[in-house]
């Protein structure tokens, strides 16, 4: 597989249209992945007719540029004001926020550029050299697992989310419960919808994402009065120093290796593998109590899954024809149009093509690197221009990007709702991440649930039968067990020490 | 937002002023009514719906069906609103947890959310707006008038000050509707109204 | 020169360049279209429907004065952009695509749009259903599976739709015509249920042919007969069912339409549009090397392969408890 992806790398850098194309592509999907209420899904949809005029190549890399760069851009809204540009960048801002507020915005935007790459270049390099391999492991997940890597997902949130984990889970329970609105996936009933049709159609994640996190962060933000906002520190240097930067080498790997593996599960998608990146980092820090403070590692380890998980979706869509995500859906969807099956048949018709796009991933994420390395200065300055300006500019941004997701008015609606939603919770000092992530997963989990016991015959063994599921629920358990655990434990050495120290925040984290 | 306990430290200050931690002190136990309430909210909501739709609880062969998850969700609520409430209103009469230092009217708790509720007022009367007047003036109005309201215009002393505020303001929006009208109208081709 | 005249000028050369225009084109339609006319697809981008809206997008535009512009109204299983359309305003401007699930969708949702809000304007094609199965069943034809279902019903999972949905009822009308009782696992679309099937989870599947072209190319799959009058031109060596005698025919299939009330010469226009533009060979040949089988209907006979599905299903939705709205009186 590496003789047509150079020799089609090689095609890219020497032909000043694809090179262009693909620069460009990343240029656009970074501003629309950037953009509150654009889903990486979305910027390729609106983008797909531009790739019509183009041959199957040029489209390829085009979308691909898009795709890889969207995919980054919505980290940076999510570090710089707090409001995720893509639902899978909501786990970034725990700590980039809080970095960016503490006067070290270039410093978080590099770290995330900088995992984006790895975490991009490791995905891509699984799926040009083991893709096969990846993809039968990937197959050997059925209903049962799926359930499970929900659950785990969802747990790992709630352990990780600032605040207790039993309100995480409380909050993650409403987000269920949103997720259940509209049609049954497995029966078609409609559940939830107090006879309005809008509710039928179900609460859409983009709407209630840019509600929760967008327009109720504005709302707080308008809420404070002059004297109450806290002062941005004068921003430093944009490149974190060395010693910074090289321990995180660790926690990019991990993401990396994470996103790769979930991304490569159809479905599952890149919500999972950020938390549980995310979780992860926080489990095997010596000092979890940084997390959601600016510690740098909870915005490499994430990042790097998020963007992992593009190699990693692209694995099912390349070797079996089945789109692991919605995302890849869409570029599916390009391929067919310009005739092209993606699938096993299309590496022994066509590994020119299959080199093509392979390299046009790699070209976009080296470009994504390049071009924001070069725009990280002029992106900071969003933090400087006055407050009011930008908030209103927002908000008017939430309504037109909750209207555009499916062109429905009623879309509008719902984010309003979960405006007031989210900024209740902020009163409440409820952690919204995982109502959000309730929402993302729970359709997976209900419709695999229910889909594992009508093939098990309603045995609800099924989960324990099957090695991955047991690991999966094991892990869920110890990590929904783990804080009681941990309380015990240190109210006994506290007994035992009589450490003057509070439990919470007491070690210093330098 | 109100001065919270624990914000001694610099360091901490700034992640406490964010939301981004909220310490276990700051579950004060009238907050932690209100969470209980909030959580029991969403509960009962969800029971009226379930208990009112007869469709759920058909005979779906192995499928266990549509009501389980939801069953499953709403008690999950339902006993932690609960529990929360309760522990609360424990603490609120044992008088154990840290009370607010002063009492405020009501009114003057009210009062910081006085402009967001406005600004959610004024969005939701946005898409009649749009739909009666066109998107891009709509939102040149919008975003306009907040801006200026926002800036403090009215207060400014006539003449240069106010006339510059006005000119930022106007400048503002002019770069917001722009953007907004080229990626929203000519890229993505959103029928906006 | 004074303003007036200026503006009569004007008037005077659109009128002009009005006419020049009309010249070339249908009398009927001398002002339509005049803006951009947008198709709305009921499902997200990527999917079948959309492909399907976006290549006769592409290949109309050629055909007309105005850009076609292709939107995605999704939820609801497709009821949510049915109903965008049907109540949008009829001029003529939004067309919305359809497939069968339309017709099951006015039994089963009170929301849903039912056949007298539209006029259907042209029919794309059909998908027409096929039955498939893991290699390792060791089944290799429909008589096969039939036996080994009549011998231990239930004992193959199939993996389809939810209920309503195209390969549902293919799996439906297939129990009906045969006698026969499978145990219906439900996937969320087509893509989950290629996955269960390639993972082991369901014995078989009865998705369109396109769907699985690959994997029984490979040799993963076996597909065991094309629901179909005609042998399907991706995998020539599959029979259908008929072939194998069993009188049987299934399928989905994609149809566009307008809201009721659309003037009739606008309804005209587009169909001649639409239908000419489905006829052009170049549009069969990029359909084609999508997978879709392409045969060109006007609207006429759109209605009545409509009303003609509605007949097939209706028997069969009521069998499974899924008419709660728009009984029809025996």
């Amino acid at each position: 597989m590496l003789d047509p992806f150079f020799s089609a790398l090689a095609a890219i850098l020497t032909d000043p249209y694809l090179l262009a194309l693909s620069v460009g592509g990343v240029v656009v999907g970074t501003v629309l992945g950037a953009l509150p209420g654009i889903s990486s899904t979305m910027a390729l949809a609106i983008l797909l007719p531009v790739s019509f005029a183009m041959s199957p190549e040029a489209a390829m890399v085009f979308l691909l540029a898009v795709f890889s760069s969207s995919v980054f851009g919505g980290s940076i809204s999510a570090i710089l004001l707090n409001i995720p540009g893509t639902p899978g960048a909501i786990v970034t801002q725990f700590d980039g926020y809080p970095m960016a507020r503490s006067g070290r915005a270039g410093h978080a935007v590099s770290i995330a550029l900088l995992a984006s790459t790895l975490g991009g270049l490791f995905g891509l390099a699984v799926l040009v050299v083991v893709a096969p391999v990846i993809a039968g492991a990937a197959m050997s997940f059925r209903s049962p697992e799926f359930a499970m890597a929900t659950v785990l997902g969802l747990t790992m949130l709630a352990y990780s989310s600032p605040g207790s984990t039993f309100r995480g889970v409380l909050m993650g329970a409403i987000g269920l419960l949103c997720g259940m609105v509209g049609f049954d996936a497995l029966t078609d009933v409609s559940r939830f919808d107090f006879g309005s049709a809008t509710l039928q159609a179900g609460i859409d994640m983009v709407p209630l994402t840019v509600g929760l996190f967008g327009l109720a962060e504005v709302m707080r933000n308008l809420g404070l009065r002059r004297e109450d906002v806290p002062e941005v520190p004068k921003m430093g240097s944009i490149m974190p120093p060395w010693r910074t930067l090289w321990p995180l080498w660790k926690p990019m790997s991990r993401g990396s290796l994470v996103g790769t593996f979930v991304g490569a599960i159809p479905a599952a998608g890149s919500a999972i593998a950020v938390v549980v990146s995310y979780a992860q980092e926080m489990r095997l820090s010596r000092t979890p109590e940084r997390f959601g403070k600016g510690a740098p590692e909870g915005i490499a380890a994430p990042e790097a899954a998020n963007n992992a998980c593009v190699g990693g979706a692209l694995v099912p869509m390349m070797t079996l024809g089945v789109p692991g995500d919605t995302m890849t859906a869409v570029l599916m969807g390009a391929l067919l149009l310009h005739g092209l099956r993606p699938g096993p048949m299309l590496f022994a018709d066509n590994p020119d093509f299959v080199g093509m796009i392979y390299s046009g991933l790699f070209f976009a994420v080296a470009a994504t690197l390049v071009c924001n390395l070069a725009l990280i200065r002029v992106i900071v300055l969003v933090m400087r221009t006055p407050r009011h300006m930008l908030m209103i500019g927002i908000a008017a941004l939430c309504v037109v990007g909750s209207f555009a997701i499916r062109n429905s008015m009623s879309d509008v609606y719902v984010m309003l709702a979960f405006a007031v939603v989210g900024y209740v919770m902020g009163l409440l000092r409820l952690p919204v991440a995982p109502l959000a992530f309730g929402l993302i997963l729970g359709p997976i989990l209900e419709e695999n649930v229910r889909r594992s016991l009508i093939v098990s015959g309603g045995e609800w063994s099924v989960f324990v039968e099957r090695p991955i599921a047991l690991a999966m629920l094991l892990l869920s358990l110890v990590a929904l067990l783990y804080p009681v655990a941990a309380a015990g434990i240190r109210g006994l050495r506290g007994r035992k020490a009589a450490a003057p120290a509070p439990a919470a925040g007491g070690q210093d984290p330098r | 937002m109100p001065p919270t306990p624990g914000a001694a430290e610099p360091e901490q200050a700034v992640a406490v002023a964010l939301d981004a931690a909220a310490p276990e002190e700051v579950n004060t136990p009238a907050r932690d009514v209100a969470v209980g309430l909030f959580i029991l909210a969403w509960a009962v909501v969800g029971w009226i719906s379930v208990a009112g739709n007869s469709r759920l609880f058909g005979d779906f062969g192995r499928d266990p069906g549509p009501a389980l998850m939801p069953v499953v969700v709403l008690a999950i609520l339902s006993a932690g609103g609960l529990a929360i409430l309760a522990t609360a209103i424990v603490r609120l009469v044992r008088g154990a947890g840290p009370q607010p230092a002063e009492r405020t009217t009501f009114g003057a708790r009210l009062r910081p959310h006085l402009v967001p509720a406005t600004l959610l007022v004024t969005l939701a009367v946005y898409p009649t707006v749009m739909h009666a007047i066109g998107y891009a003036a709509a939102t040149a109005v919008f975003v306009l008038g907040w801006i200026l309201a926002l800036s403090g215009w009215r207060y400014l002393p006539h003449g240069r000050a106010r006339l510059l505020a006005a000119v930022a303001a106007v400048g503002a929006t002019a770069a917001v509707v722009a953007i907004l009208y080229t990626s929203f109208v000519v890229v993505i081709r959103a029928p906006l109204p | 020169m004074d303003h007036t005249t200026i503006r009569a000028l004007a008037r005077l050369g659109a009128a002009a360049a009005a006419l020049a225009v009309a010249a070339s084109m249908p009398a009927a339609a001398q002002d339509f279209p005049e803006e951009p006319i947008t198709i709305v697809v009921n499902f997200p981008a990527g999917g079948g429907q959309d492909t399907a809206a976006r290549l006769i997008a592409e290949y109309a535009a050629q055909r007309t004065t105005v850009p076609i512009v292709v939107t995605n109204v999704t939820g609801a299983g497709g009821a949510t952009g049915t109903r965008h359309v049907a109540d949008a305003e009829p001029d003529g401007y939004t067309v919305g695509i359809i497939g069968s699930n339309f017709v099951a969708q006015q039994y089963m949702n009170e929301n849903a749009t039912t056949v007298d809000e539209i006029i259907p304007i042209a029919l794309f094609g059909p998908d027409p259903g096929a039955l498939e199965v893991r290699a390792d069943t060791g089944i290799t034809d429909v008589a096969g599976y039939i036996e080994a279902l009549r011998a231990n019903p239930g004992s193959i999972t199939n993996g389809n739709d939810a209920p309503g949905g195209g390969s549902y009822i293919v799996a439906a009308l297939m129990e009906r015509a045969f006698g026969i009782e499978m145990t219906k696992v439900p996937y969320q679309g087509y893509a989950p249920t290629v996955a269960g099937l390639l993972a082991g989870e369901v014995m078989s599947a009865t998705l369109p042919v396109h769907q699985f072209a690959d994997q029984h190319k490979a040799g993963e799959v076996i597909i065991l007969g094309v629901a179909a009058d005609e042998r399907h031109f991706l995998v020539p060596d599959v029979p259908t069912f008929r072939e194998q005698g069993f009188d049987f025919v299934a399928g989905d299939w994609r149809a566009l339409f307008v809201p009721a009330g659309v003037p009739e010469d606008r309804v005209q226009y587009l169909e001649d549009l639409f239908f000419e533009t489905m006829s052009d060979p170049a549009f069969v040949e990029a359909a084609n090397a999508a997978g879709f089988v392409v045969t060109p209907m006007r609207g006429a006979d759109t209605l009545a392969h409509i009303l003609r599905t509605d007949e097939e299903f209706y028997p069969v939705l009521l069998d499974a408890g899924l008419v709660t709205v728009n009984q029809k009186e025996e």
